[in-house]
């Protein structure tokens, strides 16, 4: 491997898990050897349980790894006083922080306290790192407001601006996004990747979020049957080491993943065959129409073939200027005005499994 | 920031102006009515038209309202601390047992000893329930001192808290019921806390005392802030938790403690008044919160002191009844207007 970026975290035979007490242990993942550079993104995934939450507060140093070592800057974590930690790393947890009269600005200003005196005296420059935290979060026009008067993202943005405040080369976020609507999840990730691709910052964040880690993570680092699977994103999707990990369920559901846009998606038992055709004229987006037609057939149970002898054949109608659907199913013709309508209807027709009496 | 800064100038000079009122106000409420001329003459010129006025002045009333002050800014930076730790609203001087550990103490020795040595005259001083009063809490503080070293988690220490709680009330119920009726009395009257035990010579061990805690305290200010977010937090900006942790309890212990063996256990002034000082003030901030809880715990008490003397008649009335009645509606009026007060977690 040729590491020309500069070393900022590695981990060597880390191995990471609880100490029970008595000697016993819980190891969750390990010995993990692997390293994150300047600049970086780095997504950390796993089902529930596999580790991530650990990973991450064993490097922010909040418990100690069961073996091995983390070091940071070239330097023993183990080694670092609390204050001096504090000035190199940042850390935004799971936990939800509402605390009555505690206003964005003045959390914020919290992220200053490892670099002020005993009273917390705050100078000019320490002012100007505080606005500039919170122009990248946006949260200027929310300045003056309670902490627990904001929407779940404004808090999430309020803890980060917080961390950036702190002004630390390396950030660690525990599931930054969980809670947050679509929008203000990729708001966030991308506020992250903008703090490593301008200010050379070393991110580090779990997620659940597939999607949003695929399109914008640096590096995926997977947990999975307690080893430490590392790529970009797109290595660890030609390989299939994420649909691998990620695709087994407890119940048995089977869920499968698309190789071609990494979409997950809970595979149907298909037990019908039908053929879909479209008209050629009309909306401009025919292949759109298809596709999301398409969809709804086989969430409805059918095979779509090209095979025109079958007996059910659904036929895209574009030619009013308006989409419409239209089933021939046993010489009969019927039309449809939605997708909805149209599924309501094959839901009737649909063989039903033999369930043994 | 500069209009936040004046506004919070106004705060603080109206509330100073108002526990002078209440300071002053306070020397002039008791049995003995003494006109404003003459207090102004014992206090300036020393000299007073009738000798036992002086008397009354500089060893009742004076020593009285310098004690509620006292004991106010303690029980009143004492609940902050803990609700501050512990991030509960409900959280109080009291939580980490330390009321119960000095009524232990005062069990003991009014109690303990006529079941130890029977037969004999038992005449107890106050310094002898000061004395076992402090110990008491002081066992009680070594105590949950060792948990907190060895035990990270602190809702676990919150509720060792009131397990030793709970075990001393216990072992005083059982010395309760040993005892005969003029020792239960003495332990009673204590239990109903007073502002009147303090002499004017022991003003200023009191006051060297709490200031020792006070000291703390503000030593703390960085860490008290950080606290508010939990200790994961506190610890990623650098804060010493455990260490930071075991000063505050010090001085929780030292301020409440002292207080407690002093004038026995005062309820709710200190769970009351750091929530009046956070809506006054509106702010999460120690560093302003803690100059506010020391004036309105201070002004608090000075009143209820006021109205147990019972103006125009001749009773005083338990300082800790008119606490807890003063106090509670405090916190119900709060938790209610404003819910989010109930969730400081």
């Amino acid at each position: 491997m040729d590491d020309r970026r500069e070393h900022i975290i590695d981990l060597v035979n880390l191995e990471i898990g609880f100490r029970k007490g008595k000697g016993r242990e819980q190891s969750l993942a390990g010995p993990v050897n692997t390293s994150a550079c300047s600049g970086e993104l780095i997504a950390v995934m796993g089902r529930n349980g596999s580790g991530k939450s650990t990973l991450l507060r064993t490097i922010a140093g909040l418990m100690d790894g069961l073996q091995g070592e983390i070091h940071v800057l070239s330097r023993l974590l183990a080694a670092y006083s609390r204050k001096e930690l504090a000035r190199i790393m940042g850390y935004v947890s799971t936990e939800v922080v509402r605390v009555p009269g505690l206003s964005v600005e003045s959390l914020v200003a919290l992220g200053r306290y490892p670099h002020t005196k005993w009273l917390g005296k705050l100078n000019s420059s320490d002012k100007d790192v505080i606005e500039r935290a919170l122009d990248l979060t946006s949260l200027q026009a929310l300045r003056d407001r309670d902490l627990d008067e904001l929407s779940d993202g404004e808090r999430q943005r309020a803890m980060i601006a917080r961390t950036l405040a702190q002004d630390t080369q390396i950030l660690i976020l525990d599931e930054p996004t969980a809670f947050l609507d679509l929008s203000h999840r990729y708001e966030i990730i991308d506020l992250l990747g903008n703090l490593t691709l301008d200010h050379g910052k070393t991110v580090i964040y779990s997620t659940h979020d597939l999607q949003i880690a695929l399109q914008q993570a640096d590096k995926i680092w997977l947990i999975h049957k307690q080893e430490l699977l590392e790529g970009a994103p797109e290595d660890m999707v030609l390989s299939g080491r994420l649909s691998d990990a990620l695709r087994q369920t407890d119940s048995g559901t089977k869920i499968e993943m698309d190789p071609q846009t990494g979409e997950f998606a809970v595979k149907r038992v298909l037990r019908q065959d039908i053929s879909l055709s479209s008209g050629q004229d009309g909306l401009s987006r025919p292949d759109v129409l298809r596709a999301w037609t398409k969809k709804a057939l086989e969430r409805n149970g059918f095979r779509v073939t090209e095979n025109k002898k079958i007996d059910i054949h659904v036929l895209i109608d574009t030619a009013n200027g308006s989409p419409g659907w239209i089933l021939e199913k046993s010489g009969r013709r019927l039309e449809f005005n939605s997708i909805y309508d149209l599924s309501l209807y094959l839901r009737t027709i649909i063989k039903k499994p033999n369930y043994q009496s | 920031m500069a209009r936040s800064l004046s506004k919070n100038t106004i705060l603080f000079t109206g509330f100073t102006t108002l526990l002078l009122v209440c300071f002053i106000a306070d020397m002039f409420i008791g049995s003995v009515r003494i006109a404003i001329g003459d207090l102004l003459s014992i206090i300036f010129s020393g000299e007073s038209r009738q000798p036992e006025w002086h008397t009354i002045f500089w060893d009742f009333r004076f020593p009285r309202a310098m004690t509620a002050v006292f004991a106010g800014i303690s029980l009143s930076l004492a609940g902050l601390q803990m609700q501050t730790i512990f991030r509960n609203p409900l959280a109080g001087p009291y939580v980490l047992g330390i009321s119960s550990g000095a009524s232990l103490g005062v069990a003991l020795l009014v109690m303990g000893a006529v079941i130890i040595l029977p037969g004999r005259d038992h005449h107890f001083g106050t310094l002898g329930v000061i004395g076992a009063a402090w110990i008491g809490s002081g066992v009680v503080m070594f105590l949950l001192l060792l948990v907190s070293i060895r035990i990270k988690d602190i809702m676990t220490i919150l509720i060792l808290g009131i397990l030793f709680g709970s075990i001393t009330i216990a072992i005083v119920s059982i010395l309760q019921y040993f005892t005969h009726e003029a020792l239960l009395k003495t332990f009673i009257v204590w239990t109903l806390g007073s502002l009147g035990n303090v002499t004017r010579e022991q003003l200023p061990l009191l006051a060297g005392t709490l200031s020792l805690g006070v000291m703390l305290s503000l030593l703390c200010v960085k860490i008290l802030n950080t606290f508010l977010l939990g200790e994961n937090y506190a610890r990623t900006m650098g804060v010493g938790v455990t260490t930071g942790r075991i000063l505050l309890f010090i001085s929780t212990s030292i301020l409440a403690g002292t207080i407690t063996a002093f004038c026995g256990p005062i309820g709710f002034i200190g769970i009351a008044v750091p929530h009046i000082a956070r809506l006054v003030w509106k702010t999460a901030d120690h560093r302003t919160l803690i100059p506010a809880v020391m004036l309105l715990g201070a002004t608090g008490l000075l009143i209820s002191d006021m109205i147990s003397q019972l103006p125009g008649s001749d009773k005083i009335l338990p300082i800790n009844s008119i606490t807890a009645l003063l106090g509670i509606p405090v916190v119900v009026w709060i938790v209610v207007r404003n819910r989010r007060f109930a969730r400081i977690s």
